[in-house]
């Protein structure tokens, strides 16, 4: 079961009765087909369990409401589609790469060869004709993955648009594009319920908040990274959203914010904990901030990964051990590499990682989390 | 208006706001008169090594700006070099913590770039001293006799007189209104937007000295207008030394926004 459906199950709640987005509909379709594979099995063991009647009925309800569902939200209603739908979303994706890479080589392909007014109507046509085709392809085939590669598309064509805009007209760069790219990503998003969209929405916000963090900082805007403290200010956005704001309607959505928190605020600690002098802690000695910030990777890991386990969110766990691994693998290497023949290195690593799955079993397995599992 | 008729409208109404806000910054910067406008040559716009692919029919210029007066061959900084302690410290930089700092591996680099305004001088007093330097070591060199020193040194003059630009950094600050006051001429300096660093040279036997960088400039690359586009179109790229002048004159103007535009191309005649 994907993540955003352990999301929506980990929680008690009564199922809605008539859903109202596709996440609840897949939703109401995985109950019908764990019902009947449950019933198959109970039938198998004991014996028919259920006379005629009763089976011809529900047989009849679940028809006519994964008809409809299918027809309303294009949900999988079988574990065959399930695994088409990866295929398709991967499909969807490299598909909308392609289109905006080649967007992108038909502009430079012609725009030499166009008086400034047409680059000007070329750009933003291209906008705003993609981004309606988008909201028509939605609204005609109602596919999630033709919406996304067409959305995917149309925040490329915004993006041509405004730094092509920039190069016609020896524009200086400024951070505020970033705040235009990422209002179009979330709207379509929040529209379209695609997570694509909100990731780019994401990394705009981020590279806008990490730049003028730099700027008030007085740095140059485009050396921000140059000081990766410049990106904690984005991961505490992103970590405290989807707890100040109810997601409902989107519950696939809280996981991306966490997960984009999780990896802005550990990276750049990670990057500090080895390179301690791109930190602007200017007047503390360099091996007491790489120290400071391993402790702080390894520390701020395994505190996330407790939160993950408590309060049931996946991506969390799953990211913040992860992120942990990679600490951990870092520091063998710094203390390791140089000295130790090579065999023995990888059979550490490999050892470390029988722990570490060890560990993280037996916290899965606790008494306590199971029953709440249950619940 | 339902959700998604709305949603479509807020996304078509954003587009369109973001490129009205572009267009018209592009106007105010071209109204009005130039803030500067300087003749330039192929010495300091050439074209780029790599611009001309067939994935990329436009054709831009690069601005090549001499960021130090020792640019293109090795030279200690000189010891009156505008770009001091100073000058570091009116730009904000921490002068005396990065002293403080030093023996600690490099950690002077540890100061990030930070955004100036810089002034540029076209055909100016730094490109004349910086050829009269040239002139001294060539006649140091003459009088040591040191006959691989004179080929090299000369071959640097012949390039600093014929091909190498003129277009030369010569101070930095803050405040573009007070930089103008500084330099009114708008025929040879040009206030635009850049970035710089702190540096340092020595070492703990000579003792240790901070200096500034200029590490860039914001607009380096100007695209070429289409109805200019023609008189390059017959211009091969060829080494310097098969052409002893520039071929073309262009005449860059800055507006408001100290964004450049080219207004003129003429081709020089073949000497």
């Amino acid at each position: 079961m994907s993540n955003e459906h352990q999301e929506a199950h980990s929680r008690t709640h009564a199922p809605e009765p008539t859903p109202t987005s596709p996440v609840a509909a897949q939703h109401q379709a995985d109950d019908i087909d764990a019902f009947n594979r449950e019933l198959s099995r109970l039938e198998a063991q004991h014996g028919p369990l259920l006379n005629n009647t009763a089976r011809d009925t529900i047989r009849q309800d679940q028809s006519a409401r994964l008809s409809d569902l299918h027809a309303r939200f294009d949900i999988d209603t079988s574990s065959r589609a399930r695994q088409l739908s990866l295929g398709m979303k991967m499909a969807s994706l490299f598909g909308a790469l392609a289109l905006a890479a080649s967007a992108f080589y038909l502009f430079y392909r012609v725009w030499g060869l166009l008086d400034p007014w047409m680059q000007v109507v070329m750009l933003v046509s291209a906008s705003l004709g993609m981004v309606a085709g988008t909201f028509w392809l939605h609204h005609s085939t109602r596919s999630p993955y033709y919406t996304q590669l067409a959305a995917l598309v149309a925040f490329a064509c915004f993006v041509l648009n405004l730094n092509m805009l920039g190069q016609v007209f020896n524009i200086t760069p400024s951070d505020s594009a970033f705040v235009a790219w990422a209002a179009l990503a979330f709207l379509m998003a929040y529209t379209f319920n695609l997570r694509s969209l909100q990731a780019m929405g994401i990394m705009c916000v981020v590279a806008f908040i990490a730049a003028r963090c730099g700027t008030w900082a007085g740095m140059h805007w485009l050396y921000a990274g140059a000081r990766p403290e410049n990106l904690f200010p984005a991961a505490a956005v992103l970590l405290a959203l989807p707890a100040c704001i109810q997601h409902k309607q989107y519950p696939s959505f809280p996981p991306i914010y966490r997960i984009f928190g999780l990896l802005t605020l550990f990276i750049p600690v990670l990057i500090l904990a080895n390179w301690g002098t791109g930190s602007y802690l200017l007047h503390v000695d360099r091996a007491l901030i790489e120290g400071s910030y391993q402790i702080m990777g390894f520390a701020g890991t395994a505190l996330a990964v407790y939160f993950g386990i408590r309060y049931r969110l996946n991506d969390v766990v799953n990211t913040a051990a992860t992120l942990f691994v990679l600490f951990l693998y870092t520091k063998f290497f710094d203390w390791w590499w140089d000295w130790l023949p090579k065999y023995l290195f990888f059979l550490i690593i490999g050892l470390s990682a029988i722990v570490i799955l060890k560990v993280l079993m037996r916290l899965k397995n606790r008494p306590t989390w199971r029953r709440e599992k249950t619940a | 208006m339902n959700r998604t008729k709305l949603a479509v409208v807020s996304c078509l109404v954003l587009v369109i706001i973001c490129n009205i806000v572009a267009l018209l910054r592009v106007y105010n910067n071209r109204s009005g008169e130039p803030l500067a406008q300087l003749l330039l040559t192929e010495r300091e716009l050439a074209r780029p090594h790599f611009s001309d692919t067939a994935e990329n029919t436009s054709l831009a210029l690069r601005l090549d700006v001499h960021f130090s007066p020792q640019d293109g061959y090795y030279r200690d900084p000189p010891a009156d070099s505008w770009f001091d302690e100073n000058k570091l410290l009116e730009l904000g930089f921490e002068v005396r913590d990065a002293k403080g700092n030093y023996w600690d591996n490099g950690r002077y680099w540890r100061y990030p770039r930070k955004a100036a305004w810089l002034v540029l001088e076209m055909d100016g007093k730094a490109h004349a001293d910086n050829v009269a330097i040239i002139r001294e070591q060539l006649a140091e060199a003459k009088a040591q006799d040191d006959a691989k020193s004179i080929k090299e040194i000369e071959s640097t003059l012949r390039r600093q007189l014929q091909w190498s630009s003129r277009l030369y950094a010569i101070d930095a600050g803050l405040e573009p209104d007070a930089l103008r006051a500084t330099y009114p001429d708008r025929n040879r300096f040009a206030i635009v937007r850049g970035s710089v660093r702190m540096t340092a040279y020595g070492d703990k036997f000579t003792g240790l000295e901070i200096m500034g960088e200029v590490v860039d400039i914001d607009i380096d690359t100007i695209n070429v207008p289409k109805h200019f586009r023609h008189l390059f179109k017959d211009l091969q790229r060829r080494p310097h030394q098969d052409h002893p002048t520039p071929r073309y004159e262009v005449s860059l103007s800055y507006g408001a926004y100290a964004e450049p535009w080219i207004t003129a191309v003429t081709l020089q005649p073949d000497p």
